[in-house]
Formats: C-alpha cells, structure tokens, sequence
C-alpha cells in the first residue's frame, strides 16, 4: 500500500466511521469579557465563497469570544501577491490558506504540533506543511482529479469508464463522445503535469528523486519513457478536443458548459471541485471521475489511478497577531471540522449550502452524497491513488510549467521545446521536499 | 524685516498646506525608493550599500527586456492609432452635422469609465461575444478568443486603449480646430486649396499645439498603463502581455523581489522623463517653426 | 437659401460623414449595450449565446449584484472620496497657485518646477515605498488617508492649471485691491478666486474623472468594509468561476452614476477638458 493511499485510506476510513472520539473544546457556552477580532485571506476558493461564508456567520454566532471576518483579497493576484502587501502593512491576516507557497510562510506562523486538530488529521498528509520539526499547515480537505465524465453521456454512448484502462481505450471511446481539455495554465501546469511527475516512479522516494534531477538540471525528459507517454496522452487530448484551446480565466466555465450539455465533449480532464458547478449547470445529471490513462499497458498503475491529495492548508500568523487571536483561528478550524454544525458546513453538498469537501479529519459525522464523491471514494478503498506530487513544485513555477502548458496545447512550442522548458524552469530551485528551506 | 515677514505670512497662508502634503506623498516616497536601490533592501529592512547592483540585475533579467520591448511598442503603436483615430474623430463631429452633438457625446462616453471596468468588458467581448458571432457566421479568423496568442492580445490592449482615450483627445483636437479663425480658412478656400490641403497646410499647422498636449498625455499614459493591461490580459497569454508597470508590480509583491522592482521603477521614470522631454522639445520647435 | 442648405444636406460626401458617424457611434457604444443586455440572462444563457435577447427578462443580477457589492456603501464611499478630494485640490491648489504667480522669485520658480516634472513621475516609481510608509497611519483611517493621498497626488497638474490661468488675470487687478487696504487673503478670495470659475471646472472634471475611476490606490489604501465602486466590480470574479450576469450587471451599476452625471452636465465636461488643453 503506498503512501498516498494510506493517507486516503484514514481518510475514507474516518469519514465512513462512526465517530468515537469525544467532540474537541471549543469557545462555545465559555463567556467572555470582549470579542476578539480575527482576520482570514479569502474563503479557502472563491468558488465556495457564499458557503464558507455561512459557516464563517454561524461560528461567529455561535460563541461570544470571537470575531471571524474574511479579508477577501484581489482575485487576479496570487496569495503571495495578496499576502506581502498585509505583512508590509502590519495587517497580517490571522488566517492563511495555501499550498506551494506554505515553505515561504514557515518562519512567520505558528508551529500546530500540538493542536487539537493535528491530532485528528492522518500523519501523512502532515508531511507536506512540516518545514523543519514545525508544523506549520493543518489539512482543508483532500481534492482528486483525473478525467471528468458526464454519465448520461457515456450511458447513452455504451462506454463503461472502468474499462477504459489504456491510451487506446480511451482514444476509442473519445472518437464517440469527444473531450474538453481546458488551457487554464493552473490546470496545465499543476494537474497536467503532476500526471508525469505521480508516475515517473513506482516509489515516492523515487518520485522525490526525479524532483532532485530536474532542481539540479540532471534530468532529460525527452528521454524518458514515461514522460513519451505523458505527451503521446497529451496529444491525444488535443486531438480529440471539442474546440479551439481557450487560455483565458473564462475557459473553466466554458468548459462546465460544455461538459454539462455534453453533445461534443463527455469527458473533460479536470477535479472533483468542479462537481457543484456541473450540477448546478445540469441539474440531475451524474458526473463521475476516472484515471487519466497514460500508457497501453493495462496493468499500469498510472491507468487505474486518480491523484488525490490536500490542496490548501490552512496557517496561523505568528508574527504580527496576539495570543488571543491566535487561539480564536484555532477555535473557529476546531469548530468547523468537529462540531456537527461546522461538520455539515464542511461535507454538505452545495445543493444544501455546504463546501462539499471530502473529509479528512477523524471523528467525520457527515458524509458526502454525491455520485462523484463516491466513485473517488471506490479508488481510494481499492488504493488506486497517485501521489500530488505538485504540492512539491515551487511557489510560482506552476505559473511556468502552466505557460509551457499553454504554448503547447496551442501549437506555439514542439514537444521537445516543451520538455526543455520544463527542465529550464526547475534548474536550480530550492529543494523544499528534503527539507531546505527558502 | 517686515517684508520678510509680510512675506512669510503669506507663504504659510497660501503655501504651506500643499507643499507639506506634496512633499509628504510624493517626494518623501520618491526619493526613499531612489536611495533603497542603492541598498540590499528586502522589502523590510536593508543594511549595507550594494551601488548600482540591483541595476545590474534588472538589465540581466530576461523578461525585464521582453517587457521593455513589448511596452516601447505599445506606446509607439497606441500613440500613433490613438492621435490619428482621435483626429479623424475631431474632424467628423466639426464637419456641420445635426448629429455632432451626439456623436461627440457618445465618442466621450468610453472616457468615463476606468481602466479596470473596461477591461473586464472587454474580456468578455474578446472571449465569448466576438467567438460566438464569428462562428455564426463563419468567419475564422476570431473563432478563437484573441487573447490566446500574444500577437492578437497585442492587438485587443491596443483597440481598447485607443476606443477609451480617442474620445477624451478627440476633444483636444475639437479645441484646436475651433480656435482657428474663420478669415483664414476663408482666405484658403478664395485661393483655391481643396479641404485635404487646407486641412494639413492651414489646420494643422495652426494647432499644432493641440497636437503637442495630445501626444504628451498619450505618451505619458502608454508608459503609464495598468488598469486595462490587468483587467483585460491580465499579462497573459504566459506573461507575454505584461507592460513595464505590470511588470514592476509581478516583480515586486509576486515574487517579493523588491529591490530589482524600485530599481526598474526608477528605469521606467527616466524613460518616461526622457521620453516626454524629447517629444515636447521638438513638438516645441516644429509649433514655433510653422 | 432653403434650397442650398437642403442641397448641402443631401450631398454625398455629408452622407457618408454622417454614415462612418453612425457606424462609429454604434461601435463606441455597442460595449455597453451588450453588458446591459448579458445582464439580464442567466450565466449559462450567457455563456452559450453572449448575442441573443433573453428568452425571458430577469432582474435578479441586479438584486444580487447591488447586495454582494454592497452598492449604496461602495458608491457613497466612492462620493465621499471623489467629492471631498477634489474640493481640496480646488481649495488648495488655487491658494498655491496664486502664491506660487504673484511672487515671483527664485524659491517659487523652483517649486513650479518641481511640480511640473513629478506629473511624469509614474506610481510604480514611489509605489513600494509609499506602502512602507503610510501603512501604520492608515489602520483604522481608510477613506480620510485616502483623502490626503489623492491631495498629494493631484496637487501638481491642479496647480499647473491654475497657474497657467491665474498668470494670465492682470496684476494690476490685486494692485488696486492692496492699495484699498484689502490683505491678501481677502483679495484671493474676493477678486481672483470667483475669476477662475472656467478653470476650476476644468480642474473639478479632471480630477473627479481620475478619482472617481482611480483603481490601484485605493487598493493598496482600503479595507474590505470601506471599499469603493471600481474595488467592488471585482468581486465577481472567482478564480476559476465567474457569475457573468452578476458580474455585468455589477459593472452597469458601477458605470451608471457617473453616466448619468456626464450626461447632466455634458457641455461642462467638454468644456472643461478644452479648457485644460489650453492652458
């Protein structure tokens, strides 16, 4: 059993028990003398924004110590971007969520070794926000993506997605129902490109291994195998999409569009986070979730897994917020991840007003419903998962693997510029996943 | 002593308030950022002098001249299709029409409006409303959004900076035109000159310093642009839109480099200084040669 | 004479001015008129057909829109802002203006100087400093600090233009005046101030356009709850995801105030910029 499924696994396992661990305290029913303002960047996405926004009216109903209030940041700019003006103002948030850029924040938030929350959480999804012996990140949820399905379609076209366990199956199958391939550059240079990177060996430490090659600009990835058959998959996306490349921020609701009216495209290589925006564009429709195959060998892990993995976490300010503060941000993630209240905010489906998050925290009372969370879920009980190998990548190089992306799905750039593109942006960055710090 | 003092009465009366807060916004900032390009300032704190280091390493970066490249022909390029679109537009609402007055307003309207709200309209015409109406009709070349490739997204900042700041030149370009007295275009038209004649050796030469002012302020505003470059492009696709100003805020708070950021802030300001000094010089010289 | 001038309306040259007119028109309009009728749909009308007419007209964007922006907080902060800043750049770039004219020496030469070359100094160049500096005093003082700010910056082209026009009303004016016992105070304010009516309409308009529209100042100066109209057109854009119809809809009630106020007081507007680009 590999890492990542074991990881998956306690998260699964904790979201189908049936809880026996005592609820964690909380600031509910305690009295105090005043409010306590906390702040918090953004709502984790903007795209759950209202129902996070709930949960953040509720809690701050809830108890009588704490104010949560959401600085909601500028969109078009990164959370970097975001952040450094608020430090450089003294107005840090108290607040923070995110991923890549979580060893550039270590040495200004808090260590949560010893939180409530650290303890429910699966270790090995601990191992990503652990910047020397701190923790400095607690997990938000686990996401998965692969290729999005639309079920009516495939029904209607007779294509059975568990059958499509190779490139050839999959060419087959996009021949009848057509596939939308988005040219976001997130999705091209995160997502995409961990498809190469979750495969590039069967071990993590081998994974890890490959990440060392490109830092120190030994790797040729023209020469490889598995990263041949990433692009070969790569062609085959563009072959068989349902339109032109769009590389602009309207592409992910063209795409939702076109996946939910479904007469040219039936699959669309995106996450689980878009199912609330296909649902609510098509009503009563299933979408499901399946492997990206990428070879023709049907025994492949590659072809019977999804990638699953944390894709924001959440850190504590350390630098510029007081005790008081500090201890309100510990109280309010305990209360969402632990009270019932908080937990129906967290897994509800959008539908009833909730985030629709998969679970990873032990003592999960609610459950998600929908028909994508439980195909992800029939993956990870099988242990069918890859490795976010993206969580590694350095804060803004998706932004360039993304821009590679985009050159290539637009015919700009030939698979071997592309390739060498890839190796140019990873020479010489700081190697995080072996613990040095920016 | 008493003048002196007469005098001193009326500097703080008249003076004092808006040179304290002029020198408290601007120039305390302006010359801190000049003096921090000369130190190993992070953004929070410096401690030794590094003299023209952070130099160095702006004119090393490689995007930094793509940049500078892509934003010189941004300026050259608005401010030729800005001046010539204006013009042709002063011309049209001065030529006697019932409907000037319309015309004129409407030309305006684009000019009230911010960069940023432009911009996102805009977006949303260059990526679903030109594609959609191109694939009624067939016509190929904008079934894709133009801001796809960075050739086409050159062109659509281009078009939208020059259908927001026509208007307002178009108005400076009214102004000239008026200014000019009737006895003269009636002493051209008893000689025989046909309109295009008139208009470039009698019309134009005699406003020439309209032409002047609308040339500074569209040069000045081509460096300067950044609410329609966000809004719109956003510097994408893959960073290949990014003007200078765009640039030196990715630098800076994107990827915390703020002392190469100042020091190609400080770049960008001579450029501009330099810039205008050469154009108004020799708008100058051909307004007093005519 | 009736027969000329309907012979000079029906010329083909008149004809063909009045049709690229038209066509123009339409061009420099169209914009809006597609956000307004986008803003009517529902995102997914929208997305599968940014050209048609709405199947059925819906006003819910617009409920949506006015309460997730905030609107009437956002558009009496961007007033507030917009009318407060411009009356103290008239205010007190008239009163430099006039000192900076009516005393000519080598100190005022160097200040007008001064002034005139920062209007080329770009806010990138001072940008990260200026964060530095004024964050502490910002906290808690959002819209007054951005008050001071847009003073700061407006000063120099304000008081460029009323120098221009002040230079121009003759001395002898203020002469007589003083000879009458009138101080200076009240000869600026008596005689010169109600003389620069023209050119502080010029200086109202310019400034207000600017203000009014300004986005990145008030970006790095506000806070969430005090936020003004250009700050709030953005909230409808998610990363990924956006509402198109609240989004259009957010932007026509964005734009609406100030096109109503242009349309009101058009002939002030033109004026007032022909008025600038005089001197």
């Amino acid at each position: 059993m590999n890492k990542v499924a074991k990881i998956a696994a306690v998260a699964m396992a904790s979201m189908m028990a049936i809880a026996s661990i005592t609820p964690a305290a909380t600031a509910a029913g305690t009295t105090c003398a005043k409010r306590t303002n906390i702040t918090m960047l953004g709502t984790i996405k903007i795209e759950i924004q209202d129902q996070f926004m709930a949960a953040v009216k509720d809690y701050n109903k809830s108890q009588k110590c704490y104010t949560l209030k959401i600085i909601q940041g500028d969109r078009k700019l990164t959370f970097l971007q975001n952040v450094t003006p608020l430090y450089a103002k003294k107005k840090a948030p108290t607040i923070m969520t995110a991923l890549q850029e979580v060893p550039n924040m270590a040495s200004k938030v808090m260590d949560l070794k010893k939180t409530a929350l650290a303890k429910l959480a699966p270790s090995g999804l601990l191992s990503a926000a652990t910047v020397g012996k701190k923790l400095v990140g607690l997990p938000t949820t686990a996401e998965a993506y692969g290729l999005v399905y639309n079920k009516k379609v495939l029904d209607a076209a007779g294509i059975d997605p568990a059958t499509l366990n190779t490139r050839d199956k999959l060419e087959a199958a996009l021949k009848k129902v057509g596939v939308h391939f988005s040219g976001l550059w997130w999705s091209l240079g995160a997502h995409f490109t961990n498809i190469y990177f979750a495969n590039a060996s069967k071990t993590h430490e081998g994974r890890l291994k490959v990440l060392d090659a490109m830092a120190d600009g030994t790797k040729d990835l023209s020469a490889d195998p598995v990263f041949k058959n990433y692009m070969a998959t790569f062609d085959l996306l563009k072959k068989y999409a349902d339109a032109k490349p769009n590389l602009t921020d309207s592409e992910y609701d063209t795409a939702v569009a076109a996946l939910a009216n479904g007469s040219k495209a039936g699959f669309w290589f995106m996450g689980n986070w878009s199912e609330p925006n296909l649902m609510t564009a098509a009503p009563g429709t299933n979408f499901g979730l399946m492997p990206l195959p990428i070879s023709n060998n049907a025994k492949d892990e590659s072809n019977l897994s999804i990638s699953v993995g944390v894709p924001f976490y959440y850190m504590i300010d350390q630098k510029q917020s007081t005790a008081a503060q500090r201890k309100g941000a510990l109280d309010f993630l305990t209360w969402m991840y632990t009270s019932k209240k908080g937990q129906h905010h967290v897994a509800d489906p959008v539908t009833k007003n909730g985030m629709s998050f998969i679970p990873v925290y032990k003592g999960f009372k609610v459950n998600p419903s929908t028909y994508m969370s439980k195909t992800i879920a029939g993956y990870i009980k099988n242990n069918h998962v890859l490795d976010w190998m993206n969580t590694f990548y350095p804060a803004g190089g998706q932004d360039k693997y993304g821009a590679s992306g985009q050159k290539y799905i637009t015919d700009a750039i030939t698979a071997d510029q592309y390739a060498k593109e890839l190796q140019d942006a990873w020479k010489g960055v700081v190697k995080t996943w072996r613990g040095k710090t920016v | 002593m008493q003048a002196l003092l007469k005098h001193s009465k009326k500097f703080f009366l008249f003076a004092f308030l808006p040179m304290a807060i002029f020198i408290a916004v601007l120039v305390v900032p302006f010359s801190q950022g000049v003096f921090l390009t000369f130190t190993n300032w992070d953004g929070f704190e410096w401690n030794k002098f590094v003299a023209f280091e952070n130099y160095a390493k702006s004119f090393q970066d490689p995007t930094f001249w793509t940049t500078l490249n892509f934003t010189g022909t941004f300026v050259i390029v608005s401010l030729v299709l800005i001046n010539v679109v204006a013009f042709g537009l002063a011309l049209l609402v001065t030529a006697k029409l019932r409907s000037s007055n319309i015309f004129r307003t409407f030309f305006f309207i684009p000019n009230l409006i911010g960069g940023v709200v432009l911009g996102v309209i805009w977006q949303f015409i260059f990526n679903s409303a030109i594609p959609s109406l191109a694939n009624t009709f067939d016509i190929p070349m904008f079934q894709e959004s133009w801001l796809n490739t960075p050739g086409n997204a050159f062109w659509a900042l281009i078009i939208v900076t020059v259908w927001q700041q026509s208007g307002y030149m178009m108005i400076i370009y009214i102004t000239g035109l008026i200014s000019i007295e009737q006895d003269v275009l009636e002493a051209a038209r008893i000689d025989g000159a046909s309109a295009l004649r008139t208009l470039i050796s009698v019309k134009m030469p005699l406003m020439a310093q309209a032409f002047t002012i609308s040339l500074f302020l569209t040069l000045r505003g081509g460096f300067m642009a950044y609410d329609v470059n966000l809004a719109l492009t956003g510097g994408g696709p893959y960073r290949s839109t990014e003007l200078i100003s765009m640039h030196i805020f990715q630098d800076a708070f994107a990827l915390g480099n703020f002392g190469t950021g100042q020091s190609k802030a400080v770049i960008m300001f001579l450029m501009v200084a330099i810039a205008a000094l050469v154009q108004v010089t020799i708008s100058k010289r051909l307004e007093v040669q005519r | 004479m009736s027969t000329t001038t309907r012979h000079k309306k029906r010329s083909p040259a008149r004809m063909v001015t009045f049709a690229v007119g038209l066509v123009l028109s339409v061009a420099y309009v169209m914009p809006f008129f597609l956000v307004f009728v986008n803003s009517l749909k529902p995102k997914f009308e929208i997305l599968a057909n940014p050209l048609a007419f709405p199947i059925q007209i819906s006003w819910d964007n617009f409920n949506q829109a006015l309460d997730k922006m905030n609107f009437f907080v956002s558009l009496s902060n961007s007033l507030i802002v917009t009318v407060i800043s411009v009356s103290a750049l008239i205010l007190i770039s008239s009163m430099l203006a006039f000192y900076l004219s009516r005393t000519p020496n080598k100190f005022t030469k160097a200040v007008f100087l001064i002034l005139v070359a920062s209007m080329i100094v770009p806010f990138q160049a001072l940008m990260i400093p200026f964060v530095g500096l004024f964050a502490p005093l910002v906290e808690g003082r959002n819209i007054p600090m951005l008050i001071f700010f847009y003073m700061g910056f407006g000063t120099a082209l304000s008081t460029f233009l009323y120098h221009g026009f002040i230079s121009n009303i003759p001395k002898e004016l203020d002469e007589a005046a003083a000879i009458d016992g009138a101080s200076d105070f009240v000869i600026f304010w008596r005689i010169i101030f109600p003389m620069l009516r023209p050119i502080t309409a010029t200086v109202a308009i310019i400034n207000a356009l600017w203000i009014w529209n300004d986005y990145l100042l008030p970006r790095l100066v506000l806070d969430e709850n005090s936020q003004t109209l250009p700050l709030s057109t953005y909230l409808f854009y998610g990363q990924y995801s956006t509402e198109y119809g609240q989004a259009m809809a957010g932007l026509l009630l964005a734009v609406l105030p100030i096109i109503i106020f242009y349309l009101v007081l058009q002939r002030q507007f033109i004026s007032g910029i022909s008025q600038g680009a005089v001197k």
